[in-house]
């Protein structure tokens, strides 16, 4: 056979097939997509410049996406190669040779490719273009300045790359197919049943013992670090987990439906066999739309809380809006006087002095010492350095507007290492009583530290002669917080900056700013990776119900002829199609409470200390996301019905 | 009183420019315990009057009377239930469901009609062996042959004891040996008391009803009783002069 005829022979056959092709080529083509805006991403700016693990956690949503892109179109060939099965058996009959068929079938699948590896490099191109002028539009202001989907060469070669491995992978298996069987056993495979699929006892401890291990690991990992490095691996168990699950515990669990004497009730009995009938099938499809569920997420809701929680960093950090601090020698002589000349300073920037607000001076010491059980000694070389942020009682009372007090050997408390804090601690030779607090005393803390509160800044002056660090004593730093009413805060502030060199200058706008420029693009690639998910979310079910509705709408002419009634069949088939779209939300819930967790310590890289300050992200998106795949469902079983009425 | 009983049937296909009768007058009756075949040629009406009868489609005029009552009429969520308790169903194609093992292929529609498993077991008890699928049971339909299907097939129209047993075409899509065995099993159903109505185009298949109803042009042209000690093969020949003669009629 020349390639002429072979090209004519392959031209018609796509012509014929067009319904069949166009979903797929069209379905394939977006999870490729996907796949690219993925990996351009890795080439984006922002990625590459803001910090290395951030390129890390993108390069694992790049490696999820090529596992479900590679799993979806298996999946979606497969089905295309079960309905096309009569067609080839057909040529057979007709006295083409098998290497005909392989050369139709190749340049069949070689048109296909094309199609779909130009919508996945166009396509992606102007659909993460479009995102992201959309995206940076919705949010200028808060993203810190543009941020560009740059075009990846890389992401392009990667692309092509899984293009040409999902196209040997589909010829193959095509084509073996072919060979091993007879066109009357192929004919026969059209419309055969797959079988009723078997116990595997094996996966499904296998799988049990992958997913404790995720789960463990996410639910006893402490401390941004081990968080970083077990999280992928965690990743990696969970999906694991979850695949042989759904392939052999759901399996399981309707068998032993199936043994129990109410099986044989019209619903249960009809539900139960026809879920069974389908999870071979559909049990990959459920795992994938589970995992992208959670993706989405667990993206979304880290990237939301991130993003929020920068204004209670910029309160943390800045309690009032303006702040000067005095980095010049003070000493438990002159403290007093320098006090007063800040006030006085601070007074005379604003036009009127009632326009301040709000004010308080503090004073604040940072010393690393040596510490052992609850003694903290002076520093010394070589050992591991223990953190001290100290402050005095009425800092912290304007700061956390409280009442507080203070006996001479008492001090407040707080640390972010999780333990117990002691009930004295001793510092050289004093001891002082500890009241500990909840307050975060750290603020955005990196490394592991205590903080204290004691009651004066003489008290303070004590315990930097008492514990030396390398320098001498520690430095202990005045400071002036206030707001400002009555007069425009930017003359203000240029004002305040040109007036004077001894004192240094901050607002908690120009804090903000800067936040924003450095976290702000959390939330964009949140945004874009989480609408990338999505996509893949939407794809799969859609698929799933379309290609459910083909098989069942045979089933449902022969069950109407032996005398079921339409109610009975919209009713089972109704709660059928429930259970298959619960199911993976509920599992995706459970992964995404598990994974809570973990993404709890890694939010500590970004001052998030408390559970609940990214709990309500995680509420609130997994909230408004049940309603979203809802929506989903309710628009993919429309079509599901169409096909089976 | 006749078990079932055709008035003037009549079933006329519209489509946008052409109407098509199927049907033009069928009339006759079935007394309980019978055992018809329904001869024809292709597109004599066949399948259409199977189809009335068995509540799949409906006649334009006239009336079907099964056991007393009219299931012409009968309103749409009556249908499936009227087909469950009355009515057994042997299709050319098995309409076996894949989903299903054998067995609950076969208490499938006692299952939709609420019937005790104990009830289902013994009733399938009864018939396993006269059916010869007492192996098959717990196989799924397509990891058995055609004509083990049929008899999977014959199972489910026979275990809710319907009045009347319909099939169509049951061994058009069997080998003669497996048709043989599906035939006599008809035979010895009706021999119990079953009544059996069968479409069929095969001489052999029609040689084992006790009476042949041939339909030319939507009416009941003809038909023939087999006689108390006429053997099988008279018959069947009889029945092809009849159609000989009937297809001579159309020049």
């Amino acid at each position: 056979m020349n390639f002429a005829i072979a090209k004519k022979f392959a031209k018609k056959n796509l012509k014929a097939n067009r319904s069949l092709l166009i979903p797929f080529v069209i379905s394939s083509g977006i999870m490729l997509m996907l796949f690219n805006i993925m990996a351009s991403l890795l080439d984006n700016h922002y990625v590459r410049t803001r910090h290395e693990t951030l390129s890390v956690f993108m390069m694992l949503g790049l490696i999820v996406i090529a596992i479900l892109a590679v799993i979806f179109v298996l999946y979606s060939t497969n089905f295309l190669m079960k309905r096309r099965n009569k067609e080839f058996a057909l040529y057979g009959i007709l006295g083409l040779e098998k290497k005909h068929i392989r050369k139709i079938i190749s340049l069949e699948y070689l048109v296909l490719f094309t199609l779909i590896g130009l919508m996945a490099v166009i396509g992606g191109y102007v659909f993460g273009q479009l995102t992201f002028l959309g995206v940076n539009k919705l949010m200028k202001d808060v993203t810190g300045g543009l941020m560009d989907f740059p075009f990846s060469l890389t992401a392009l070669l990667m692309t092509m790359v899984a293009l040409v491995v999902l196209y040997i992978i589909t010829v193959a298996r095509s084509t073996v197919g072919i060979y091993l069987s007879t066109p009357a056993t192929l004919l026969q495979k059209g419309h055969s049943g797959e079988g009723e699929p078997k116990s595997r006892y094996v996966l499904m401890i296998v799988g049990f013992a992958s997913l404790a291990a995720g789960y463990i690991m996410a639910l006893t990992i402490k401390g941004v670090l081990s968080a970083v490095s077990y999280f992928f691996i965690a990743v990696g168990f969970v999906m694991l987990g979850t695949y042989l699950l759904y392939i052999s515990f759901s399996i399981i669990v309707l068998k032993a439906l199936k043994k129990r004497k109410s099986y044989y009730q019209p619903v249960h009995f009809l539900n139960i066999s026809g879920l069974l009938y389908r999870m071979k099938s559909n049990a990959v499809a459920l795992a994938s739309i589970t995992i992208l569920s959670t993706a989405v997420i667990v993206t979304v809701s880290a990237t939301a809380a991130i993003y929020g929680n920068i204004q209670t960093m910029a309160t943390n950090a800045y309690p009032r809006t303006y702040q000067v601090k005095f980095y010049g020698k003070v000493n438990a002589e002159n403290y007093k006087i320098a006090q007063e000349k800040m006030t006085k300073f601070v007074y005379n920037t604003a036009k009127d002095p009632k326009h301040i607000k709000n004010v308080y001076t503090a004073f604040n010491m940072s010393i690393y010492c040596q510490e052992k059980g609850n003694k903290f000694t002076s520093y010394q070389e070589g050992a591991r350095p223990c953190y001290l942020e100290v402050t005095e009682l009425n800092g912290y009372n304007q700061f956390y507007h409280q009442n507080a007090t203070l006996k001479d050997n008492e001090v407040l408390m707080n640390s972010n290492i999780k333990k117990k804090l002691p009930d004295t601690i001793i510092i050289k030779d004093k001891t002082y009583k500890v009241k500990p607090v909840s307050d975060n005393l750290l603020g955005e803390y990196g490394v592991d530290a205590y903080g204290l509160v004691v009651k004066d800044v003489d008290t303070m002056f004590t315990i930097s002669n008492d514990v030396k660090i390398r320098q001498g004593s520690a430095r202990i730093v005045p400071e002036m917080n206030w707001d400002l009413e009555g007069e425009s805060n930017e003359a203000f502030y240029a004002k305040l900056k040109k007036s004077n060199h001894n004192y240094s200058v901050y607002t908690r706008q120009e804090y903000l700013k800067s936040v924003y420029e450095l976290n702000g693009g959390f939330l964009f690639l949140g945004i874009i990776i989480g609408i990338v998910f999505l996509t893949g979310t939407i794809l799969i079910t859609y698929y799933k119900q379309m290609s459910e509705g083909y098989e069942d709408r045979d089933k449902y002419q022969v069950m109407k002829k032996v005398g079921l009634s339409d109610r009975l069949i919209k009713k089972t088939s109704s709660s059928q199609v429930v259970w298959m779209f619960f199911t993976p939300l509920i599992v995706a819930s459970i992964h995404c409470l598990v994974a809570s967790k973990i993404i709890f310590e890694l939010l500590h890289m970004f001052a998030i200390t408390k559970y609940m300050q990214y709990g309500i992200y995680f509420i609130a998106v997994t909230l408004i996301f049940v309603i979203v795949y809802f929506i989903i469902f309710k628009l993919t079983s429309r079509a599901y019905y169409r096909i089976v009425q | 009183m006749a078990l079932l009983e055709l008035k003037n049937v009549r079933r006329i296909y519209k489509t946008k420019n052409v109407t098509t009768t199927a049907l033009k007058e069928i009339n006759f009756t079935a007394e309980a315990g019978e055992f018809i075949s329904i001869m024809g040629e292709s597109g004599a009406g066949k399948t259409t009057l199977l189809n009335i009868i068995a509540t799949l489609d409906k006649p334009t005029a006239g009336s079907v009377i099964l056991n007393g009552k009219d299931i012409s009429n009968l309103k749409d969520n009556e249908i499936s239930q009227f087909r469950r308790n009355e009515l057994g169903f042997v299709f050319q194609d098995f309409n076996l469901l894949d989903q299903f093992s054998n067995r609950d292929n076969i208490y499938l529609p006692l299952v939709l009609s609420n019937e005790d498993e104990s009830v289902m077991k013994t009733r399938l008890d009864q018939l396993k062996d006269r059916l010869g699928i007492a192996e098959l049971l717990d196989k799924y339909p397509y990891e058995i042959s055609g004509g083990q299907k049929q008899r999977i097939a014959i199972a489910r129209a026979v275990i809710t004891k319907p009045s009347l047993l319909l099939a169509d075409e049951p061994t058009g899509a069997l080998d003669s040996a497996s048709s043989e065995m599906i035939l006599n099993l008809f035979t010895s159903i009706n021999e119990a008391g079953q009544t059996v109505l069968m479409v069929t185009h095969s001489l052999r298949a029609a040689s084992f009803a006790k009476r042949v109803l041939f339909i030319k042009d939507g009416i009941v042209y003809h038909e023939i009783y087999r006689g108390d000690h006429e053997s099988q093969q008279d018959f069947m020949e009889r029945i092809n002069q009849a159609q000989i003669v009937l297809s001579r009629g159309k020049h």
